[in-house]
């Protein structure tokens, strides 16, 4: 009888983290789902993957807004950067750059739960997309030379 | 009058509301200035210099020794999580660099007259006063997983600097390991009296990973914002706050 209660407990036990885990990943994936999303304007243009790279890698010399572009939004090449891809749209109105923004975001994702830390007085969300307009967005930035070969590669689209 | 130009490797986003082409060229040329001495790409840079050994320590500029000050001093207060040495042994202030050059181009934009306007350096912001439209200055969080924003903060003359590896990757390494910092951090936000304090302690507390966000909550200056890989968020319990519209002080006439 001993052995037959071990035998249901560990049943048991199994049986629930499998079904933890389970829920887990299925509300997981419902979270990443939901910000997963790249979504582009209508007047946006695709640059071929062979197109040329800047000369330099500090970005300095990449772009200078003395020069006249021809309005609309450009999406650089795809770089590989090591550790996934980094492909940039830069934004032209007015014939100047208004805006560089990140199309595809590298993605290594093997998902885990997160252990936050145990401070009752931080507060925990998923995150959710906003559609307030803002002024400006705070984000990390990238001087890799996977950022500025796809964004000279972009605003040689716009001077053309 | 706002204008964007690429410096530094990352867009520079200057708006001075009331600015004229002129003013914003002063500021531009102070990015400039600042590349042209601190840029680990240039081969010429001052910093590259001193990486060849080609200049001692006596021979460093002004600027160079106050940064070298500040990242010492950085380094202390984050518990050595912010390193001034990359693995590869190369010296690289860029972490102070940064949020340094962006405060004293709000300070120049300042001497030139101006109270309302937002100086930006690749995700790194320091604004004052109010925008064009008499409303406060809005900032959007990036989504690190893609496309838009997923949180907007209301700095209100704090400085805001956001770290992150969904761009490099493993960019940030953890200096006390000098290996990647291994966590399920994506990115973390931190606002701080300005835009210099929001910086030094952007790319020390995403080294600390999962410990980042306590680091923030307990030092009483810093409040943050912190997203991990499965699309969960943590915040300081100040942090909210700053998510609410202010009430605007000048009123539409």
């Amino acid at each position: 009888m001993k052995i037959m209660k071990k035998i249901l407990l560990s049943s048991v036990l199994i049986v629930s983290f499998i079904g933890y885990a389970l829920f887990a990943s299925r509300n997981q994936d419902a979270a990443t789902s939901s910000v997963a999303q790249t979504v582009l304007p209508a007047n946006t243009q695709t640059v071929p993957t062979s197109s040329q790279t800047a000369s330099t890698n500090d970005g300095s010399s990449l772009a200078s807004n003395n020069q006249k572009y021809k309005d609309g939004s450009y999406i650089g090449p795809a770089v590989f950067n090591g550790h996934g891809t980094v492909q940039v749209k830069a934004v032209i109105t007015g014939g100047k750059i208004t805006n560089v923004v990140f199309v595809q975001v590298p993605n290594d994702s093997t998902s885990a739960q997160v252990n936050a830390p145990a401070m009752p007085q931080l507060k925990s969300e998923a995150i959710a997309a906003q559609s307030a307009k803002v002024s400006g967005v705070s984000g990390a930035s990238d001087t890799s030379a996977a950022f500025i070969e796809s964004l000279g590669a972009a605003l040689a689209q716009a001077s053309a | 009058m706002r204008d964007t130009r690429i410096i530094m490797g990352v867009p520079v986003v200057v708006d001075v509301v009331g600015g004229a082409a002129g003013d914003l060229e002063r500021v531009f040329d102070h990015f400039h200035a600042v590349d042209e001495r601190f840029s680990t790409y240039k081969e010429g840079s001052e910093i590259s210099r001193i990486n060849r050994s080609e200049i001692g320590p006596e021979e460093w500029s002004d600027d160079m020794r106050e940064v070298f000050a500040l990242c010492e001093q950085a380094a202390q207060d984050t518990l050595g999580y912010f390193s001034t040495r990359t693995p590869e042994g190369i010296l690289d202030p860029s972490g102070v660099v940064k949020g340094w050059s962006i405060k004293n181009a709000a300070q120049l934009v300042e001497s030139m007259g101006f109270e309302h306007f937002w100086v930006e350096a690749g995700g790194d912001i320091q604004t004052r006063g109010l925008s064009e439209l008499g409303t406060p200055w809005s900032v959007g969080i990036r989504n690190p997983f893609g496309a838009g924003i997923v949180k907007v903060v209301y700095p209100e003359g704090r400085g805001i600097a956001t770290s992150g590896n969904y761009i490099r990757g493993d960019h940030i390494f953890d200096p006390h390991t000098m290996q990647p910092a291994i966590s399920d951090l994506v990115s973390i936000t931190v606002l701080g009296s300005d835009v210099y304090e929001a910086d030094r302690f952007a790319t020390a507390v995403f080294a600390m990973g999962d410990r980042g966000i306590v680091f923030l909550e307990q030092h009483p200056d810093l409040e943050g914002y912190a997203i991990y890989r499965n699309g969960q968020s943590v915040m300081t319990s100040g942090f909210d706050a700053l998510t609410m519209p202010p009430a605007t002080t000048l009123c539409a006439t």
